[in-house]
């Protein structure tokens, strides 16, 4: 294989791998981040799950909440300022907001540090409630699984302390209350049921019973306010660096136009056939040992013995194996017992036996070679 | 078709930088536009490739294994400075140092480039084509064109013997003017002259006429016999093909033809070539000029072993057809028992029953190592065992041969010409011939 096929079909293996990652990198119930209906790792179709198992009416929509709805999630705060402004009035009236948005407006308080002290660390640090709030009663210690924490609002209270600020806090506004969490990761559906994540969402989420709730589509924006995520990588891209990369493009075309145009064919040669003089000896070999024929090659061997032996002592090739012995231990010096193990026509063993035979066979020829 | 240059697609490559620095969403379309025109104002102004003249001039004959010079020439017929570059079709066995040129050619002049070519193999090599490549006055844009130039490059064999075949001959004159003793067996059976007797000499060859003539002892001397016919069949067929010492067994014989082609024509013999295989592919008719060695070379060159059969009784019935006097005839082949037994020993008799017949063949000498070799391995005793099978397989051919009266001259590579010479000289001096 020439270097040239070994490049194109690594080119090729890297486009197939990224064509196979581009369709099943994401799995199939995998949606964005926070999507309501997603199962995946980092969906939260289990928050909406749990909340109508409580009893609660889900609306997952990008519609504020009416009158009748009394309690609101914001994962995401993707709202431009009228409807911001719509929801506080909403809040004012009486509703309660959960936002698990730290950057969102709607919330009091200040980002004051991190959840964890090791943003890094794989195992989160749960933290503990150490607050008084009857409405977190029944929650211990949560899993932020990241997230910020705030400093404590005016008038407000904080929950799940941790360094100089609080994962939760909660504050008054007009009539109803806004409840701001670190993160929205504690309710992704990997995370809701570790500590007491669920029971957490189930006391500011589901308090009253057969309520209705209203989980803000984070897959939504509103215009005029930028989605987090929405453009490509292409798109933050100069448009003057995507000119320059296209002509760069073009001057790699016009190469691949200069290279793949040859100064002349490759010459085609007709090579003779390569056959080696000595291919049927190896055949024979590798047939004999295939078929395990070790006794017929032994008796190859055994022949080709004898016959130099009878051609160099000036013996009949009919000699009995005795006389042959005999001859080659007083004319040649050669063990006369050694002769006569390799001349012996006893079936082998195995193969080590046969080795054992031709490197006899070898050590008698040679010492007759040299006795003359 | 309008080709690139490099230098078209490296422009390209430094206007990205202009395109990035100029903030209009044009500045892509402009820039490539304005690129494209000048390439193709420079494309127009390329000569086209046809009207330029273009010659290759090979070496007419090389032996294999020395080295030769290829020369391209290259002539402007423009009035204004050109850059060609040009692809030769030479095969990769020529193993050209390089099969392409690029010149730089004044306005009318005629410029040459040169490589040199080394051959890893024999034969006939015809090179066709040349491809020349014209680039335009700014280097933006070429024309390609392939040229006929058609040319013939003949690789003949390498003569390796050629020392031994000057040996041989020089040691056959040596004892054909008696300078050595004179009872060698080289004395020959032709009347040479007489001379005055020395005690070396054989009483039997004293000649009493003239010793009585003038009083002291004369002998008579006698030469070799000269202008006699040798025909060396050369057998092209499957058996040749096999590879001994990294070559196939038809190269050594080809080595071996042409030093009993000097050593015999040098000597004063008439010397024929047969080559066959299923046909009859190549004959060169008896002679002994000075020019039968490069004939017979000549007629060999290009040969090629056929994966066939060879049909010995063809190839023995032509040649006795075409020529009917005594001759020695040598047979190269390989001795192969199934070949010599299915084929040539039913043939044998053709030719052996009025001529004498000399078989030249190969061995292998790997095969011999295997047979001889101390095994260690359960493969390589099997191996042994097959090797020794082989050689015993040979012997018994051999010997069915001697005994349908022909000579088995049967050596490795390197030694099968010079054993050959010798008995070739041998059977000459002992008047069999």
């Amino acid at each position: 294989m020439t270097t040239r096929t070994k490049q194109l079909l690594a080119g090729a293996a890297i486009l197939i791998l990224l064509v196979v990652l581009s369709f099943a990198g994401a799995r199939s119930n995998d949606g964005p981040p926070l999507d309501p209906t997603s199962t995946g790792d980092l969906g939260t179709r289990g928050l909406v799950l749990l909340l109508q198992d409580l009893g609660q009416r889900v609306d997952v929509t990008s519609d504020l909440p009416g009158p009748e709805t009394k309690v609101a999630l914001v994962l995401l705060d993707t709202l431009n300022q009228p409807r911001t402004d719509a929801l506080s009035r909403w809040v004012d009236e009486g509703g309660t907001l959960v936002v698990t948005d730290p950057r969102s407006s709607l919330i009091p308080s200040t980002v004051v540090g991190s959840s964890q002290r090791d943003p890094l660390a794989a195992d989160t640090e749960r933290l503990t409630r150490r607050c008084n709030l009857p409405a977190l009663g029944e929650v211990n210690n949560i899993d932020p699984s990241g997230g910020v924490v705030f400093d404590k609002p005016e008038g407000g209270s904080g929950c799940f302390p941790h360094g100089r600020g609080f994962f939760v806090t909660a504050s008054a506004q007009g009539e109803g209350n806004i409840v701001a969490i670190g993160g929205p990761a504690v309710f992704v559906n990997s995370v809701i049921g570790k500590g007491d994540n669920s029971v957490l969402a189930a006391s500011l989420l589901a308090a009253t019973p057969g309520g209705r709730v209203t989980l803000f589509d984070p897959r939504h924006s509103d215009p005029g306010v930028a989605k987090e995520g929405g453009k490509s990588l292409g798109q933050l891209i100069p448009s003057r660096l995507k000119r320059a990369f296209w002509q760069l493009v073009i001057a790699f075309g016009l190469f691949v136009l200069l290279r793949g145009r040859r100064l002349g064919r490759p010459v085609l040669e007709p090579q003779p056939v390569p056959l080696a003089g000595s291919e049927i000896v190896v055949a024979v070999g590798n047939l004999l040992q295939q078929a395990k024929q070790r006794d017929a090659a032994a008796n190859l061997l055994r022949a080709d013995l004898r016959r130099t032996l009878s051609d160099r002592l000036g013996l009949s090739p009919d000699a009995p194996d005795e006389v042959v012995a005999d001859q080659a231990a007083t004319r040649a010096g050669i063990d006369r017992q050694q002769v006569l193990d390799a001349l012996r026509t006893d079936p082998l063993p195995g193969e080590p036996a046969l080795v054992a035979l031709a490197q006899s066979v070898a050590s008698v020829r040679q010492e007759v070679d040299h006795a003359r | 078709m309008p080709i690139p240059t490099a230098r078209l697609a490296a422009v390209a490559a430094a206007l990205a930088l202009a395109v990035a620095a100029v903030p209009s969403a044009r500045a892509l379309l402009v820039v490539n536009g304005l690129l494209l025109l000048v390439a193709a104002v420079d494309w127009a102004l390329v000569p086209r490739p046809a009207s330029v003249p273009v010659t290759r001039e090979l070496p007419p004959i090389l032996t294999l294994g020395t080295e030769g010079t290829i020369v391209w020439r290259v002539t402007n017929p423009t009035g204004r400075r050109l850059h060609v570059r040009g692809g030769d079709e030479l095969a990769p066995s020529l193993r050209a140092r390089s099969r392409r040129f690029r010149l730089t050619l004044p306005a009318r002049g005629r410029v040459m480039a040169r490589t040199s070519i080394r051959p890893s193999r024999r034969g006939r090599f015809e090179p066709t084509e040349i491809v020349i490549r014209i680039s335009g006055p700014l280097g933006l844009m070429s024309r390609q064109k392939k040229r006929r130039v058609p040319g013939v490059l003949r690789v003949y064999p390498p003569f390796r013997s050629r020392d031994e075949a000057e040996l041989r001959i020089n040691r056959a004159r040596v004892l054909e003017v008696g300078l050595r003793s004179a009872q060698g067996r080289g004395g020959g059976t032709e009347f040479d002259q007489l001379r005055d007797y020395t005690p070396d000499d054989e009483f039997r060859r004293i000649d009493w006429a003239a010793t009585a003539r003038v009083g002291k002892p004369i002998v008579r001397t006698y030469r070799a016999e000269r202008n006699q016919t040798v025909i060396l069949l050369l057998d092209n067929g499957r058996v040749m093909a096999g590879r001994v010492g990294g070559v196939p067994r038809l190269e050594h014989a080809m080595d071996a033809v042409l030093m009993m082609t000097a050593v015999a024509t040098r000597l004063g013999d008439r010397v024929g070539l047969v080559a066959f295989d299923r046909d009859v592919r190549a004959v060169v008719s008896p002679g002994h000029g000075r020019d039968q060695l490069g004939r017979v070379t000549e007629a060999m060159y290009a040969l090629e072993p056929e994966l066939a059969e060879s049909d010995y009784r063809a190839a023995f019935t032509q040649t006795l057809t075409r020529f009917r006097r005594r001759a020695l005839l040598v047979l190269f082949t390989e001795l192969a028992e199934q070949a010599v037994s299915e084929t040539l020993l039913p043939a044998l008799p053709l030719i052996a029953r009025d001529h004498v017949v000399i078989i030249a063949s190969v061995t292998d000498p790997q095969v011999l190592a295997w047979s001889r070799a101390t095994p260690e391995a359960a493969a390589n005793a099997y191996r042994k065992a097959a090797a020794a099978a082989a050689l015993e397989e040979r012997r018994r051919t051999v010997a069915r041969l001697r005994g349908l009266g022909a000579t088995v001259v049967d050596a490795p590579p390197g030694e099968l010409a010079p054993r050959l010479a010798d008995a070739y000289l041998k059977l000459k001096a002992t008047g069999r011939l």
